[in-house]
């Protein structure tokens, strides 16, 4: 059994609040809203009432899982003390691809909206090499300083995204949320899929729990953060619903950056420039979280690569998809792919893993 | 140290050769007595007086045996005995004079005359300058710099502790601390990294502070150097270190957060809500120094549809003849103040403030007269460039004008992505940095919020009593807050 990470690297318990911030609120607060009207249609903030209670059992049961061990490793320790040496880093692997890939998704739809919102003609190549050494820079730093990154993303667009819904109140017209309840369960199950998919990321706790000073005291500010996530979803979403007609809303691609565009101010005229400038370091830093993630993961899968070598392979890996992967259609079928695997990774596999470590917990004191 | 003499008469041989080194004969009774010195170094009237003529007085009416009698009659108090070579190499080119009874004698006698010749008696701060509160600065000598601060820091706890810097200069370097209040942690490896320094001639403190930083891949500087006496002392009672260096009137002290630069000591002087608003004056003059013409390019180039529409004709109005794109303008213009502010830097003061005339009012003017740039962005490139003055460190001031030119570029390349690409950068190093092995951003990342309390804002003094956590002080109050006085504010005092 390895050490448990030196004090150094340590961080305090409530800087666990920017982190779950950044990795639930992804690039899809800007766009969620038309997704998730398309099942359920204005009933759809049931979806995200339904989804914040469930994260609240799961971010319940990843703590049980992880302080079942008493030395404050992570998952992919557990991994193999429950699933043996091949099988548990196969499945390691797998968590290492998926916080990859989740990374990677996160990016591609950001340069998404920057291609489609402010530079059309950009070639992303230069800009993507930019960006990534920008966040091998970041994660090369250690987990000290992707946390500072995610912090400021964090502040970043709490200042922002508050304000913005506010001084929305003037356009909003409340009788489009009714009538409050018109579609079958099916629907909003459904919907809730989708809102899943804007809050995956949060697994990464499975592996920078280690990294916490007296873990336990940072699970009153993980649930409350769910919490608080859910609460600004709710919150776009409704101010969303009551901007947009059902049938405005179906018609567009970026609702929140379109909602703005109403807004002027005497020194910005449009808004919406500011926003997807001011959410690249909050998207950055959900990015450089992942990879953080995915990195540390690949240190215990069987080869022991070095951080820093996996660090630089997932970034060639970017680039490398970035020119391939040219066409929308084969992106959105990654990114559903993605959201699949992320919905049998919350709802199968995690409630899986707290089932075996409560059994092998007992099966050790008996 | 070893020297590379073997005995006195080699050393001695060697020293000849210099025009300076000065050997003097005198006869005492019926003994000839040589004094050797370097006359450069020396008080000559000092010798005159209390060595030369005192010995000969009194060797009229006592026989001199042995070098010991002499000893006792010279009225200086830094007199020494030695017969080792490396002591009298290094005390005679730090001004003493030997004193050698017979030839070949191995035992000599030194005798301290040194002279601080060449050196200001003290120094206003100009460089940091403040209105209220003194103008104390410190000067090229080491041992008046400590003196300027024991006066001010009564008491025994001050340590100074002295190592040798320089293998050519050898150059006194002192480490000033509190005991009972400075973390040893920080005084050891400031010590471990002083005397790890392997450098020929040490000729200002700010060489120590490269030296001695955690990071040399920064523009940023992780120590404060400070001439002004009242900031190291609240420095060191804060529970920071602080080096001197002999020959520097700059006192480097850390470990330093990027807050310690927007500092001032006047911030102390007046009422905490008149500080705290300079403060944060100051703080937006950096941000805005370093943004501002990077917005106009991002703006001007990519975003034209966020300026408001009633901004767009006076806009265009003064950029309808400009023949260049925005970035070349703005480089135009900022490279120009550069000039400015490098030429100002070294010409005597009195050309310095004809040439900012000239070079702010006319080529100003007749840029825009020309249509070489636009006249909304002199005035931006113009503000920006006052604003960047505004920060009370000079280092850091220069970084900050360093600093906008990467962002100029980087939203030339990419508008607004581009300065928020800048940005991350930007916390992303500085959340890397550390001074004396100490985050550099402290109230910020790790977030202390009782540390926001003198950082940001100067809160009143009440609140102040606590040393800043981040320094791991071993006793963390510094004084106990003054009780409120219950005053009775209300109507006529009931």
């Amino acid at each position: 059994m390895k050490n448990a990470v030196d004090e150094k690297y340590l961080i305090s318990p409530f800087l666990i609040v920017p982190l779950m911030y950044v990795s639930m609120v992804g690039v899809g607060v800007l766009n969620f809203q038309r997704e998730l009207a398309e099942h359920a249609g204005y009933n759809a903030y049931i979806s995200v009432i339904l989804v914040g209670i469930s994260l609240h059992f799961i971010i319940w049961m990843i703590y049980k899982i992880l302080s079942s061990n008493q030395a404050g490793l992570d998952i992919t320790v557990i991994n193999n003390a429950c699933f043996g040496k091949i099988a548990g880093n196969i499945i390691n692997l797998a968590i290492v691809l998926y916080f990859f890939f989740g990374a990677y998704i996160e990016y591609k739809a950001y340069i998404e909206v920057i291609r489609v919102w402010l530079f059309p003609a950009m070639k992303i190549l230069p800009i993507s090499v930019v960006l990534v050494s920008f966040i091998y820079y970041t994660v090369s730093g250690g987990f000290r300083t992707v946390t500072g990154l995610c912090f400021l993303g964090f502040l970043m667009t709490l200042i922002f995204i508050i304000p913005e819904n506010l001084s929305l109140l003037p356009y909003l017209h409340p009788l489009n949320l009714m009538p409050l309840l018109n579609h079958s369960i099916t629907d909003i199950l459904l919907s809730s899929k989708s809102m899943l998919y804007q809050f995956l990321g949060f697994e990464a706790l499975l592996l920078f729990y280690p990294f916490i000073k007296s873990p336990e005291k940072s699970q009153k500010w993980a649930h409350s953060m769910v919490f608080f996530v859910t609460l600004l979803y709710l919150m776009v979403l409704i101010v969303t619903f009551m901007y947009f007609s059902e049938g405005q809303l179906r018609e567009i691609s970026w609702p929140t950056l379109n909602m703005l565009k109403i807004i002027e101010t005497p020194v910005f005229q449009r808004v919406e420039y500011l926003a997807i400038s001011l959410w690249l370091l909050k998207n950055l830093s959900g990015i450089c979280l992942s990879l953080w993630a995915a990195c540390r993961g690949m240190k215990s899968v069987v080869l022991q690569i070095k951080p820093r070598m996996s660090l630089l392979a997932f970034l060639v890996g970017f680039l490398i998809l970035e020119c391939f992967l040219k066409d929308r259609s084969s992106f959105r079928w990654m990114a559903e792919f993605y959201s699949d695997v992320g919905l049998y990774f919350i709802y199968g596999y995690i409630p899986l893993m707290f089932i075996a470590t409560q059994l092998r917990k007992t099966w050790n004191k008996g | 140290m070893t020297s590379e003499f073997k005995n006195l008469g080699e050393l001695l041989q060697l020293s000849r050769q210099s025009s300076d080194f000065k050997t003097t004969v005198i006869l005492l009774g019926k003994q000839e007595v040589s004094i050797f010195y370097y006359s450069t170094l020396i008080d000559a009237k000092w010798m005159q007086q209390h060595l030369i003529l005192v010995l000969q007085n009194r060797s009229l009416d006592s026989e001199i045996k042995d070098i010991e009698d002499i000893k006792a009659w010279i009225p200086i108090n830094d007199v020494e005995i030695t017969d080792e070579i490396t002591t009298i190499q290094s005390k005679l080119l730090k001004g003493y004079a030997i004193v050698q009874l017979h030839e070949n004698d191995q035992k000599c006698l030194l005798v301290n005359l040194a002279d601080n010749h060449g050196l200001r008696e003290n120094n206003d701060t100009e460089n940091e300058f403040s209105v209220v509160g003194p103008k104390i600065g410190f000067v090229e000598d080491l041992d008046t710099n400590i003196g300027l601060l024991r006066k001010l820091l009564n008491i025994p706890n001050l340590i100074i502790k002295e190592i040798i810097v320089g293998t050519n200069s050898k150059t006194k370097v002192a480490i000033i601390y509190i005991n009972g209040v400075t973390n040893e942690q920080n005084i050891q490896t400031l010590e471990k990294r002083l005397t790890e320094i392997d450098y020929d001639v040490v000729f200002d403190s700010s060489l120590l502070d490269q030296m001695i930083s955690d990071n040399s891949f920064t523009p940023f500087p992780l120590f404060v150097s400070t001439e002004r006496r009242d900031r190291v002392v609240y420095s060191l009672t804060s529970g920071q270190v602080a080096v001197v260096s002999d020959g520097s009137p700059y006192i480097v002290t850390g470990p330093a957060t990027l807050y310690d630069f927007f500092i001032s000591a006047e911030d102390y002087y007046l009422p905490w809500i008149l500080g705290s608003f300079f403060r944060l004056i100051r703080i937006f003059g950096v941000i805005f120094s370093m943004f501002a013409s990077a917005l106009y390019v991002a703006i001007t180039t990519y975003h034209y549809e966020v300026i408001p529409k009633d901004l767009l004709s006076p806009l265009i109005f003064s950029r309808q003849y400009v023949p260049f794109p925005p970035f070349f303008e703005v480089l135009f213009l900022e490279i120009t103040i550069e000039f400015l502010r490098e030429a100002g830097a070294r010409l005597p003061t009195k050309i310095g403030q004809t040439l900012g005339i000239v070079g702010g009012i006319v080529i100003g003017e007749a840029a825009v007269q020309a249509a070489l740039t636009s006249n909304i962005l002199l005035i931006l490139v113009a503000l920006s460039a006052l604003a960047s003055f505004t920060t009370p460190i000079y280092k850091m001031s220069n970084t900050i004008r360093f600093l906008r030119f990467p962002i100029i570029i980087l939203s030339a390349l990419w508008g607004g992505i581009g300065i928020f690409i800048g940005v991350g950068f930007l916390f992303v190093h500085l959340i890397r940095l550390r001074s004396l092995g100490s985050p550099y951003v402290v109230p910020i990342f790790p977030l202390r919020i009782m540390e926001f309390s003198d950082s940001f804002i100067r809160s009143s003094f009440q609140i102040l009593n606590k040393r800043p956590q981040r320094l791991r002080p071993k006793s963390s109050v510094k004084y106990l807050p003054k009780k409120a006085v219950k005053q009775k504010n209300n109507l006529d005092e009931e």
